[in-house]
């Protein structure tokens, strides 16, 4: 599970800066923080606010409670000033109540609908406003009457039924509740028991129930204690079986505030019982109205945490970019290191961490030139070494040849051809001197040349003839020194040797463009392909030390041009057999100038 | 650069857009009321006296689906005609739904089929939808004709007469309440006499004549302002027929108490008001005819009438 998102965030990872890093990691942890601080004081808000509904609720609540109470009150007292103050003092054979009961009644007309009083027997002995009963009306079995005679002691009030007991001309059927209590009258002088019935505008009851405010959806309905309702602001839908009400369940709540869930509707619900009566005050407040409050609430929330998250993204591209730019800035000088650059500026700044590794990486890149620079002259010193070494090797081989030249002429008598020879040796060594410098004009190169030639013919009784040419200016060129002589020793060994007279060696120095060639042709059997490139071949077949013409000589003259003047310069043969053999040396054109330079590096 | 641009500039630019939104709207306006559907109500009377627990049970359902009623009476009672250019008219004046309760369905038909293009209409009393009326909202006319056939059977002896009274036309809802009784009364046995008023006609001179030429033991009105004034002719005579009837209203209840009715079969008139707007509504929403089950109805008699259920169904809370 974890295994994909691991690798998604390592190649994420990988790919991003150090600025888009940061600028996420401080972007990312600040809206969790800002959505877990803004959940956090959300719900602790929503409680809040939960709470104080629940306590306006109860207070709205007890003050429709406080209302209803001194309604019912009043209506007490009207029925306690019907009884104690006109009924029980009044004796009904002699004096006729209606006068008293009208009064009464005028003085609370907007809350009553009529005041009655009963017989034990269901006779009515008194009424107002109305006051003739119905013929189909048997008050003694209805439940106002029998309540009130069943329970003396007290008051009752009646849920809300279709007053009934009165003719009307006009035909009005008024919803009322009936206040109903037993009472004692006298007649005659003898105590008989009656009922006095006070029927209470149905309107009086509604009037301090409706408008309640509990929130735009909240409203507010009163049960008796059975749940049936006496008061419903959708009373008559809920009659006509058009809508529910929880009120059985609802008559069963304690005071207080309940949470219950009705026609799949989730409701605080609150309760509050009234005095006396034990009727209920229920209000409703759907849960859904609380959400739609949140809902704003949330939407604003969510309204801040994008304009903060906006305003974050800035602020933390702008504060990683500060903390990323010695660190950039860094890197760019690595990358102008890499590409070759010499003169890089490492002094980055930034914070100390950040300082520190410039200064690191100035002091390594110094530390690591100054090794390159020893590298390059220990490198400089082993090519010398080499070249010297090489050099050594030229010299013994040609005096062991010389030598043995001039012993073969001093054996044969030939003193004035070994003088000769000895001259030219002692010329020949001059030049090979050279006061201890490896760079030479090319006239000194060739006349060394001559000298060798000289000696050799001498030696090889005039086997060959050689001719040496070269092109003018060319002679005042420089070169490093002995590189004809070994070609021209193998030309001998190789090439004329075995002529009778007529070998020819020819040695032409001449410029092509910037170099200088100096070729060397015999007209001897030449050699197969084979041969030619083992002689240049560094890993070539070395011959038995002291063999004449071993092919040391071209390698040592072909390694010596290279070490001193690089790749692409050197020797080339060209060779067919019986064909001869053309040596051609390749060097670049050095004037004096010039020469000096590799003098100097060569020599210094 | 572009980059560079894109974050340092046009993100504190959304941001600043946030803020904008933010100040510049405020939530609790979001959730703004919208306007009230406007419902036009054509009567088939000239007072909605009958027809006020109906009304009472419309307004509340206006009152809680956010409607605007305009609620129009005839000048004379049953006229179809004058209905017909009331529709016209409500439809041309940019009503958004018509309730109707016809005087007669074939006069109608052709108005209600051309008002129907326009705007939804739905019937009382009388389906329509054969015509293009979106719902109709009534109990069901053949059992309530019925019922009170069987009900009348108790006041009328086999082979005595029963007068059946209606003061709408044959083409209405409570004409067909009318033939399932006549049906009803025939099969048992009962001479039936079947009289339907024309708008010209005066019921009390009508029913005068009748009682006196038929002599019958019971007469059934089938709606409830013939009920009323039926019972307001009889209980003045020393030896009227039984009276039985279909509707409810205070006077009714009255009669009935006197005695003057001998029983009705009622419905929750505020019921139907309410479902009937509500049945509209749900058209208006909804863009499809509604098919409503037919409203119940039940036998309320003197004995019974204050019964807690009946009390609820003949006395509506009014305030």
């Amino acid at each position: 599970m974890l295994g994909p998102f691991r690798r998604w965030w390592q190649e994420f990872y990988r790919r991003s800066s150090i600025q888009g890093i940061l600028s996420l990691s401080f972007t990312a942890v600040a809206v969790v923080g800002m959505i877990f601080m803004g959940l956090a004081l959300f719900f602790r808000f929503s409680a809040n606010t939960n709470a104080q509904m629940a306590e306006n609720s109860q207070r709205v609540l007890a003050q429709v409670n406080l209302n209803l109470d001194a309604y019912l009150r009043r209506m007490m007292r009207l029925s306690d000033t019907a009884y104690y103050s006109v009924i029980k003092d009044a004796d009904l054979a002699e004096e006729d109540l209606s006068e008293a009961l009208d009064l009464l009644y005028e003085n609370n007309r907007d809350a009553l609908v009529s005041i009655a009083l009963f017989s034990e027997g269901g006779d009515l002995i008194a009424s107002t406003p109305l006051v003739g009963l119905k013929n189909s009306v048997n008050p003694e079995k209805e439940s106002w009457f029998t309540t009130a005679m069943d329970r003396i002691e007290n008051l009752h009030f009646s849920t809300p039924h279709v007053q009934n007991l009165f003719e009307d001309p006009d035909y009005q059927y008024r919803w009322v509740v009936s206040l109903s209590r037993q009472v004692e009258m006298t007649r005659a002088g003898a105590i008989e028991s009656g009922v006095l019935l006070v029927d209470m505008s149905f309107g009086g009851i509604e009037q301090i129930c409706k408008d309640v405010d509990l929130s735009s959806t909240g409203y507010l309905y009163l049960i008796d204690g059975d749940g049936e309702i006496i008061y419903h602001p959708r009373q008559q839908l809920i009659y006509a079986g058009l809508l529910e009400e929880n009120n059985l369940a609802a008559a069963g709540y304690t005071d207080g505030s309940h949470q219950e869930t009705f026609g799949g509707t989730r409701r605080e619900v609150t309760v509050k019982t009234v005095g006396y009566t034990g009727w209920k005050l229920v209000g409703v407040v759907p849960s859904e109205n609380l959400w739609d409050n949140y809902g704003q609430l949330v939407l604003f929330f969510l309204f801040v945490v994008l304009f903060s998250v906006f305003l974050l993204v800035f602020v933390n591209l702008r504060l990683s970019e500060w903390i990323t730019a010695p660190v950039k800035k860094l890197d760019r000088a690595v990358k102008e290191l890499e590409h070759g650059s010499t003169e890089v500026d490492f002094d980055v700044g930034g914070p100390g961490e950040v300082e520190h590794l410039s200064h690191s990486i100035r002091s390594m890149v110094s530390t690591m030139r100054h090794l390159m620079d020893d590298i390059i002259e220990q490198e400089e010193q082993k090519r010398r070494s080499e070249l010297e070494v090489l050099q050594s090797q030229i010299n013994p081989h040609f005096l062991y040849n010389t030598l043995d030249s001039v012993i073969w002429m001093t054996e044969n008598g030939r003193t004035d051809d070994a003088v000769v020879m000895l001259t030219s040796l002692a010329r020949f060594f001059r030049i090979s001197l050279s006061r201890g410098s490896s760079i030479i004009p090319i006239r000194d190169e060739l006349e060394h040349a001559r000298h060798y030639l000289t000696i050799q013919k001498m030696r090889y009784k005039n086997k060959f003839s050689a001719t040496i040419t070269a092109e003018d200016g060319v002679e005042s060129l420089y070169t490093i020194k002995l590189i004809v002589q070994p070609i021209l020793e193998n030309a001998i060994y190789h090439g004329m040797a075995y002529a009778d007279g007529d070998g020819e060696i020819t040695v032409r120095a001449f410029r092509d463009g910037g170099d200088v060639l100096i070729e060397v042709s015999d007209n001897g059997p030449g050699m197969p392909e084979e041969v030619v490139e083992s002689l240049l071949d560094p890993n070539g077949p070395a011959a038995a030390a002291g063999a004449k013409g071993s092919g040391i000589g071209f390698r040592n003259v072909h390694r010596r041009i290279r070490l001193t003047f690089g790749a692409d310069y050197g020797l080339t043969i060209f060779s067919e057999p019986d064909d001869g053999t053309t040596v051609r040396i390749r060097l670049p054109a050095l004037d004096e100038e010039a020469a000096r330079r590799y003098r100097k590096e060569g020599e210094a | 650069m572009k980059h560079k641009v894109i974050w340092q500039l046009v993100v504190p630019l959304l941001g600043l857009c946030v803020l904008f939104m933010l100040l510049a709207t405020e939530p609790a306006k979001v959730q703004a009321r919208q306007e009230p559907v406007e419902i036009s109500v054509i009567l088939r009377e000239t007072e909605s006296g009958t027809w006020s627990a109906t009304r009472q049970g419309m307004e509340q359902a206006a009152m809680d689906l956010n409607v605007e009623l305009r609620v129009l009476t005839l000048s004379r009672e049953n006229d179809a005609e004058e209905q017909r250019d009331l529709l016209e008219r409500e439809v041309a004046s940019g009503a958004d739904g018509v309730l109707l309760i016809p005087a007669d369905r074939e006069v109608l038909s052709e108005a209600v089929e051309t008002a129907a293009d326009a705007v939804p209409v739905v019937t009382m009393e009388t389906d329509m939808s054969q015509d293009g009326a979106s719902g109709y909202i009534s109990v069901d006319n053949d059992a309530l004709g019925r019922m009170l056939g069987d009900i009348a059977l108790n006041g009328a002896p086999e082979g005595s007469s029963v007068l059946l009274l209606s003061g709408v036309s044959e083409a209405t809802g409570i004409s067909d309440r009318l033939t399932a009784a006549q049906e009803v009364l025939e099969a048992a046995g009962r001479k039936v006499y079947r009289c339907v008023l024309c708008p010209e006609e005066s019921l009390e001179s009508v029913l005068e004549g009748e009682l006196a030429a038929l002599a019958p033991a019971a007469v059934v009105a089938f709606d409830t302002s013939t009920l009323e004034r039926t019972a307001r002719v009889l209980r003045e005579k020393e030896s009227a027929p039984l009276l039985y009837g279909a509707g409810s209203s205070a006077a009714i209840a009255a009669y009935l108490e006197q005695g003057a009715v001998t029983a009705v079969v009622a419905r929750n008139e505020f019921a139907a008001g309410y479902l009937a707007v509500e049945a509209l509504v749900e058209v208006l929403s909804n863009h499809a005819d509604v098919t409503a089950p037919p409203l119940s109805f039940s036998v309320v008699r003197k004995e019974n009438m204050y019964d807690p259920e009946n009390q609820k169904l003949l006395f509506p809370v009014t305030r």
